[in-house]
């Protein structure tokens, strides 16, 4: 059992990163903030350091008054305290920082699953999309907050420390410098060679949790077929080839952080020796006044403090590699494609919920019309050039027309009703709800005529009540009369101590299949749509229930353009509708 | 604090004390370096002014050292990183096999349990959480108390006080505040957590809701409500990781009150103790105080990682049942449900019920939805235990058999294909390991994936994707049921075998049926009407 390890190309990656670096453009401000202040800690630290030098050496060499030295160690406790003060607020700017771009994320993928996400589409599984939406917007933070600081530090920190330098010992200041072409290497290693690496890393990560995953909600099959004891034995195998791979790519990182410790031991060794030398007078070389004890602790005290922003680099790497590969999956599957506006809410949608609040009055007011005539003019649709679906495709509905289409499994009965909808745009033809094309409709409108009901009705946690009116307000004798009564859910209600208040659970495990459609047609019926489509309403009902269903929709059917779409012999209740038979196209 | 995390994580390794001792020397490399470097300035500036004489030091002896200590740093460095990540690898793989052998000591009628994707994915969370316990908690904290033993007692020799003042500072800085920090984060880290499962729950139910949430212009509003929960989530993160700021901010004052304090302590004893020890401690000092910084962080990792251990820690208490259920099978056997009760969710499913099914007959199971069907199936295969009442075999309850053996004679078609991410060839193999390449391609094609292999010969070899997202939920059927045919069991439990076939696929499972009539004993879950009518017995519920 092995999974292929999917590798990122790299037009995927220079894509994310076009992504990446367009999200960076609003939070400038308090990226340049926090690095500030990261850099007003590190030079505290330096005054410091050599405030501590100067103090030692005075000491040392007895020729510190004790007023010079409380004066000195006053001095270092204020630079001392001034080091934790601004790592505080740096460390605050940046939790808030990271709280508002993962908050923001989050809102614009929301926007863009919601804006996006069509149910015709099966492949992309609520689960994944919600990981989506929760994990991998989370990694996508610390890039911002940390390694971009870091980065910009990464070319101030070594400049002051080496600048400083020049003016104490020149000598040691170039042993530095002649050092230093390496560190470039050394970021390109980490740059280039370890980018690509650390995604691989992303990417076996989520293969080991696919993994885990997928052996772990197929137990109960595993263990019918004999096959559970083998798994463990097979999840440790899978692992520890997952653990040679991480290891693999880490020994990059690894061998380059080396190279950096190797670095910055060489030049601290190599200073002091020269400094300790040059003082004994055994070699006479460099400046005169570089080589006393205070100079010499300075230098060796700040030595690595000009490694630091590397190393500390090093450490948040990975951030960049994780933000990257969490922004490609995101890409793949489809969302962040387009860069969106971050803050600015598309002008349409407002106006859309205006009329839409849910609290609205359910839109039915013109009930004494006819339904509008449905008309398809025309269509062609194909998901792929190869598999055409539809192929010049004329129907008309007319008002109360009652239309069953059928046809079997891939013809597109679906798709009929996602392109009827304006949830799939057809490739040529058009869609005419009256005498309007269904995308010049908004989806208000469009929902104000048409109600769906679908394979399966979602329940929402929440009473009976709020199930039916989904929003809207009706008071109890009429929701009795008009819609309880007709969708025939008053045996339920009247099984129920609780009535309409009876409380449902998540998901709606306490009510069964019958029931659910049931509550479905009950919805449609409190907005009072005078089109009813119903997807393949019988998939999951038991004989009884469906011929039940099938009479209350031919009963509350009378003033209404029905189409119910389906195959199978429970459809048989639906036999006096107009058939429509699909057939599927040959690929 | 770490009582209620499981056991596999609570003992430290050999390989783990290992890698906690690499940390030690390669820090003490770095910690030797500077300060050898610092005394040797020290000692040959005085030298230099003439205030010592170098001539008890050989100079080159120290410069060997700090040239040693120049190359033993990044090596052992190397070598630790290596070291503890391979730890830390071992630790993971072997957390995961610990989780399927506790499965494997489940009594079998819980595993149906594993259906729930949610206690999934929070299993996930937890294993994820519990593989940084070593490298972000453990390895710090104990690294950072051996050197400051360490320190400790190399100072109590040069300067006692300084060691008091060392142990001191440790407890505050190194044991106190993290615990305080601990503290702090725990409460935030739980509720954070608690209301990002709820999230994901609310997130699941409006995208499966979303077309009827759509259609009535509720979506805007259900997402609002969970957008401000996970602004919520995030609020309380952001302010933990300010509480976690507001101690490491305490943790470094009194780290430079240390500071202060020993460089105060070094002047007072100038007179008694030699100029390069002062140096040298002072030195020393700045780096162990860096070494202390990163505790407060790794307390906040603990409090994650113990709430997960917590939750984890219920599989430990998992006992083996396995011994429980043993006994061999009869040579013929009829199943029987036998007075059983079964409720769920506080509603009754089947009460007080009694069905045989005969040995060598098609029973055909009937009824709502809800009325129990699958429960029956859960039953007679051992996956579940009625409320009360015998479910089982002959007189016995299914769930005291031998497994293996029980799961040999019975072949259980679940409602649900679950398919592995792996080839639908191997997917179908699974049923019978020893099968030869024909045997499973020619299950494949009397399940009615005949079709497919003509027009693609290499179709089994197909990748089935997470969930089998690859391939549609007709073909998923026929993979289940080429692993039924495969396994050719005397007795079929089938739930709702044609649900999502085409009329053709259908028809195919009618003819495999009739076949199989007479044969073997077969309790099937249908709503068909003639599926029902090829069955010998109907069994309604409800």
């Amino acid at each position: 059992m092995s999974n292929a390890s999917p590798q990122y190309d790299k037009a995927a990656a220079s894509k994310a990163n076009v992504l990446l670096n367009d999200f960076l453009d609003p939070w400038k401000r308090a990226i340049i903030g926090i690095t500030a202040l990261k850099f007003t800690a590190f030079v505290l630290v330096n005054i410091q350091l050599i405030l501590i030098a100067g103090l030692i050496s005075g000491m040392a060499l007895h020729n510190l008054s004790i007023h010079d030295f409380y004066a000195g160690l006053v001095c270092i406790a204020l630079a001392g305290a001034g080091r934790p003060l601004m790592n505080y607020f740096s460390n605050c700017q940046s939790a808030g920082l990271t709280e508002k771009i993962t908050v923001t994320l989050r809102s614009d993928l929301f926007e863009e699953i919601q804006r996006g996400y069509l149910p015709v589409h099966q492949d992309k599984s609520p689960a994944g999309i919600t990981l989506g939406l929760l994990n991998k917007t989370e990694v996508i933070a610390p890039y911002f907050t940390r390694y971009i600081p870091q980065m910009i530090l990464c070319i101030m920190m070594p400049l002051a420390v080496l600048v400083y330098l020049m003016t104490i010992n020149w000598v040691c200041a170039l042993l530095i410098l002649v050092m230093s072409p390496a560190i470039p290497i050394f970021m390109i290693i980490i740059g280039r060679g370890s980018e690509e690496k650390s995604r691989e890393q992303w990417d076996s990560l989520a293969q080991m949790g696919g993994y885990f995953m997928d052996r772990l909600q197929g137990i109960t099959t595993l263990y019918l077929f004999n096959q559970l004891g083998k798994q463990s034995e097979q999840v440790k195998y899978f692992a520890k080839s997952y653990g040679d791979q991480v290891l693999k790519v880490l020994k990059i990182a690894f061998l380059s952080s080396a190279v950096l410790e190797f670095l910055s031991a060489i030049i601290i060794a190599g200073c002091a020796i020269f400094i300790g030398l040059n003082m004994i007078h055994y070699i006479n070389y460099g400046p005169q006044g570089g080589a006393s004890l205070r100079s010499g602790l300075i230098i060796l005290l700040l030595i690595p403090e000009y490694f630091i922003a590397f190393k500390t680099l090093g450490n948040y790497y990975h951030d960049r590699g994780h933000a990257l590969g969490a922004v490609i999956s995101l890409q793949e599957a489809g969302f962040f494609n387009t860069i969106p506006d971050i803050g600015k809410q598309a002008p349409g949608e407002e106006l859309r919920d205006k009329i839409f609040t849910p609290n609205g009055k359910p839109a039915g007011e013109e009930d004494i019309f006819l339904p509008l005539p449905l008309i398809f003019k025309n269509v062609d649709f194909a998901y792929s050039e190869k598999k055409q679906l539809f192929k010049n495709f004329s129907l008309v509905v007319g008002p109360c027309d009652k239309v069953r289409i059928t046809g079997p499994n891939g013809s597109g009965k679906s798709t009929l009703v996602a392109l009827l909808l304006g949830w799939q745009k057809p490739r040529g033809g058009i869609i005419l709800l009256g005498k309007q094309r269904i995308e010049s409709l908004s989806e208000a409108e469009l929902f104000r005529e048409i109600s769906v009901i679908n394979q399966q009705t979602s329940i929402f946690q929440g009473t009976i009540r709020s199930n039916i009116l989904m929003g809207a307000s009706l008071p109890d004798t009429e929701l009795w009369e008009d819609v309880i009564i007709p969708a025939g859910l008053h045996m339920l209600l009247e099984k129920l101590p609780m009535g309409l208040d009876t409380y449902l659970a998540e998901d709606g495990k306490s009510i069964s299949g019958g029931e659910r459609q049931k509550i479905a047609l009950a919805r449609a019926l409190v907005r009072k749509s005078r089109i009813i489509i119903l997807d393949e309403p019988l998939t999951h009902l038991d004989p009884a229930s469906a011929e039940n269903f099938a009479i209350m929709i031919s009963k509350v059917g009378h003033h209404k353009t029905i189409v119910v779409t389906g195959h199978g012999e429970a459809y048989g209740a639906f036999e006096e509708y107009r058939e429509i038979k699909l057939t599927a196209y040959a690929d | 604090m770490l009582t209620k995390i499981p056991g596999i994580y609570k003992k430290l390794s050999r390989a783990q004390w290992v890698g906690i001792f690499l940390a030690v020397s390669a820090l003490s490399c770095g910690l030797l370096l500077v300060s050898c470097s610092a005394w040797f300035i020290t000692a040959t500036a005085l030298t230099g002014l003439g205030i010592i004489g170098l001539q008890g030091y050989n100079i080159f002896l120290p410069s060997s050292v700090i040239r040693f200590l120049a190359l033993a740093r990044p090596v052992n460095k190397y070598f630790e990183n290596r070291y503890t990540h391979r730890v830390t690898l071992d630790k993971l793989s072997l957390a995961r096999a610990w989780v399927f052998d506790k499965i494997l000591m489940f009594k079998k009628a819980e595993l149906v349990k594993f259906r729930s994707s949610r206690l999934l994915s929070e299993l996930i969370n937890d294993l994820e959480d519990m593989d940084q316990l070593y490298q972000a908690v453990i390895l710090p904290w104990i690294t950072a108390a051996i050197l400051f033993l360490l320190a400790g007692s190399v100072a109590y020799f040069l300067l006692p006080t300084v060691a008091v003042l060392l142990a001191g500072l440790f407890s505050i800085a190194g044991i106190i505040i993290p615990y305080l920090s601990f503290r702090a984060t725990t409460g935030p880290e739980e509720e954070s957590l608690l209301i990002r499962r709820q999230a994901h729950i609310d997130i699941m139910t409006w995208l499966r809701g979303f077309r009827d949430l759509r259609q009535f212009g509720l979506l805007n509003g259900n997402r609002m409500l969970i957008e401000s929960k996970l602004v919520c989530e995030q609020y309380i993160r952001s302010a933990s990781k300010m509480k976690l700021a507001y101690w490491q901010l305490l943790q470094q004052f009194i780290l430079q009150l240390g500071l202060i304090a020993i460089i105060f302590l070094a002047e007072k004893q100038r007179g008694q103790i030699e100029m390069t020890t002062i140096v040298l401690i002072v030195v020393t000092w700045l780096a162990l105080a860096e070494i202390l910084y990163l505790l407060p962080a790794a307390a906040q990792q603990l409090s994650r990682t113990n709430w997960s251990g917590n939750s984890l820690a219920e599989w430990d208490k998992t006992k083996d049942t396995t011994l429980a259920e043993n006994l061999s099978l009869p040579a013929i056997y009829d199943l029987e449900v036998k007075n059983v009760n079964v409720a769920y969710k506080g509603r009754d499913v089947l009460t007080d019920f009694n069905f045989k099914f005969q040995a060598g007959l098609i029973t055909a199971v009937t009824g709502c939805n809800g009325s129990g069907k699958t429960t029956l199936l859960d039953m007679l295969s051992g996956l579940r235990c009625p409320d009360s009442g015998i479910a089982g075999i002959n007189g016995k309850a299914a769930h005291f058999f031998n497994p293996e053996q029980l799961n040999n004679h019975i072949a259980y078609m679940e409602q649900h294909a679950t398919l592995f991410n792996i080839s639908l060839f191997e997917n179908i193999a699974l049923a019978r390991t020893d099968a030869t390449e024909r045997e499973v391609t020619d299950a494949a094609i009397r399940a009615g994936l005949g079709p497919e292999i003509r027009h693609n010969p290499k179709f089994l070899d197909n990748i089935a994707g997470e969930l089998g997202k690859n391939i549609s939920g007709g073909q998923a059927r026929m993979v289940a049921l080429a692993r039924i045919i495969l396994k050719d069991a005397p007795v079929l439990l089938l739930d709702e075998p044609t649900e999502g076939l085409d009329t053709k696929a259908e028809a195919n499972f009618m003819n495999l049926l009739t076949t199989w009539k007479g044969k073997k004993t077969i309790v099937m879950v249908t709503h068909k009407k003639a599926l029902v009518s090829i069955a010998d017995r109907q069994c309604h519920l409800g």
